[in-house]
């Protein structure tokens, strides 16, 4: 059908529209919000179609909830002991993980130390139907490289599929990619981001045994990557991963 | 601090007030962020409530709105959107999942469109009035332009959560037809708008 055919053309306000409306299925969701964390342009769009539509909903009328509603958003939102710090600290939309590591010290203080003011999301993906133990995902966005990639590691085959979208290093420059363990304080190195698309690779297992709790991060190394087996550049973007 | 908000309270909240309250929220300030609680939850719960169709569900769906809210409420402004709007959103799109999530589970569907349900407009008060009467007369203007079964999808996907798969089915065409169909509609409804 050519209405179909020649809708990658189409403009962008009706697929904000979409993503308004929810229309869109999950990988085009995905990727659209990825667009939108790095255009300005196009969450412009979205808002026009928000507040446009929202009069067919603001009109509902006001329910009081139960009290128990209250009581429980309270008791959620309560400082757990070991997780008190100031709020504007938080960088995934999860929040932190109740235990704070020495590993998240040491990338705070290279996030910061890099003036890197990195977007992060968190995305529902569907996991394949043939995995058994939990697929951990990421997705990071640096905002000031145009670099946008989702990653995944399925634990139960140890496989790490990332897709870049957007984003090269600099010339003479590589991405690194790395796990950073919850309670160690070496970064473990994926590799390169050295290819185009989508791709697949093993990964070790000590990387699968880092999972849990850890951070997905993106360094700037010199070409073929860090020379010393840590991050040696700037941390372009974190992530915390998280189970499907 | 209120166990719950009185229905008028919402009325009377300028945007001034929830933006500062929000921002006192990204901050950590939890009275605050109670106080938005207490003044916007009814509201909120309404919208729960017209999309999901089941109270003990909204009820839940409401729980995570707020927790979004409080950990999200330095985000809202790279939106662009006015403050009343995000909190709306968070609340609609957490709804819409909710709903989707059921009808995946195989339960009820809810949200049949032959009974597609009008929002009634309770009455604003006089400075949401302000805001918001020529906004929602143009919406409905320019639905009342489309063909009335085109304006009735657009409203099914809005409200009700609706899928171009659960569309095409409802109105018996194939899949590719209604998005063409809606996208059409969408076209038309931007143009009128903006007009």
């Amino acid at each position: 059908m050519s209405d179909a055919a020649t809708y990658d053309d189409r403009d962008d306000a009706i697929r904000a529209a979409e993503y308004v409306l929810r229309l869109l299925d999950t990988a085009e969701m995905r990727a659209f919000e990825a667009r939108l964390e790095l255009e300005g342009a196009l969450r412009g769009r979205v808002a026009f179609w928000e507040e446009r539509f929202l009069p067919l909903i603001a009109g509902v009328p006001e329910v009081a909830p139960p009290p128990s509603v209250r009581r429980e958003i309270e008791r959620r939102i309560a400082p757990s002991p070991d997780t008190r710090q100031p709020k504007g600290a938080r960088t995934g939309r999860l929040g932190r993980p109740a235990r704070v590591s020495r590993a998240r010290g040491w990338l705070a203080a290279a996030f910061v130390a890099a003036h890197v003011a990195a977007l992060i999301i968190v995305t529902q993906l569907t996991p394949p139907p043939t995995t058994t133990g939990p697929v951990y995902v990421a997705e990071v966005q640096a905002t000031a490289r145009d670099l946008v990639l989702n990653a995944s590691i399925d634990s139960s085959r140890s496989i790490l599929t990332v897709a870049r979208q957007s984003g090269t290093a600099g010339a003479g420059r590589d991405y690194e990619l790395w796990v950073i363990p919850a309670d160690g304080p070496a970064p473990l190195s994926l590799g390169l981001l050295d290819w185009d698309g989508e791709t697949r690779r093993p990964v070790p297992q000590e990387v699968v045994e880092a999972l849990q709790g850890g951070t997905f991060a993106v360094s700037d190394e010199p070409a073929g990557g860090s020379p010393t087996g840590a991050p040696t550049g700037e941390i372009v973007a974190t992530a915390p991963l998280t189970t499907l | 601090m209120r166990a719950h908000a009185r229905p008028e309270e919402y009325r009377h909240l300028t945007i001034a007030e929830i933006e500062s309250l929000l921002q006192k929220t990204a901050t950590g300030d939890r009275s605050a962020f109670l106080e938005l609680y207490d003044r916007t939850s009814a509201k909120l719960f309404g919208v729960c409530l017209r999309v999901l169709n089941d109270r003990p569900e909204a009820e839940d769906v409401l729980q995570d709105v707020f927790v979004k809210i409080w950990r999200n409420a330095d985000r809202y402004r790279a939106n662009g959107l006015s403050p009343m709007t995000w909190l709306i959103t968070v609340a609609r799109n957490s709804a819409i999942d909710r709903l989707r999530a059921r009808r995946a589970a195989g339960g009820a569907t809810g949200g049949d469109i032959s009974e597609a349900r009008e929002v009634p407009d309770s009455d604003p008060g006089p400075e949401a009035r302000a805001i918001a009467l020529s906004e929602r007369d143009r919406i409905r203007a320019c639905l009342d332009e489309l063909e009335s079964d085109k304006a009735q999808a657009v409203r099914g996907a809005y409200l009700d959560g609706l899928s171009y798969r659960d569309l095409a089915e409802r109105y018996a065409v194939p899949l590719n037809t209604m998005r063409t169909w809606l996208r059409r509609s969408l076209d038309k409804l931007k143009e009128c708008l903006g007009r």
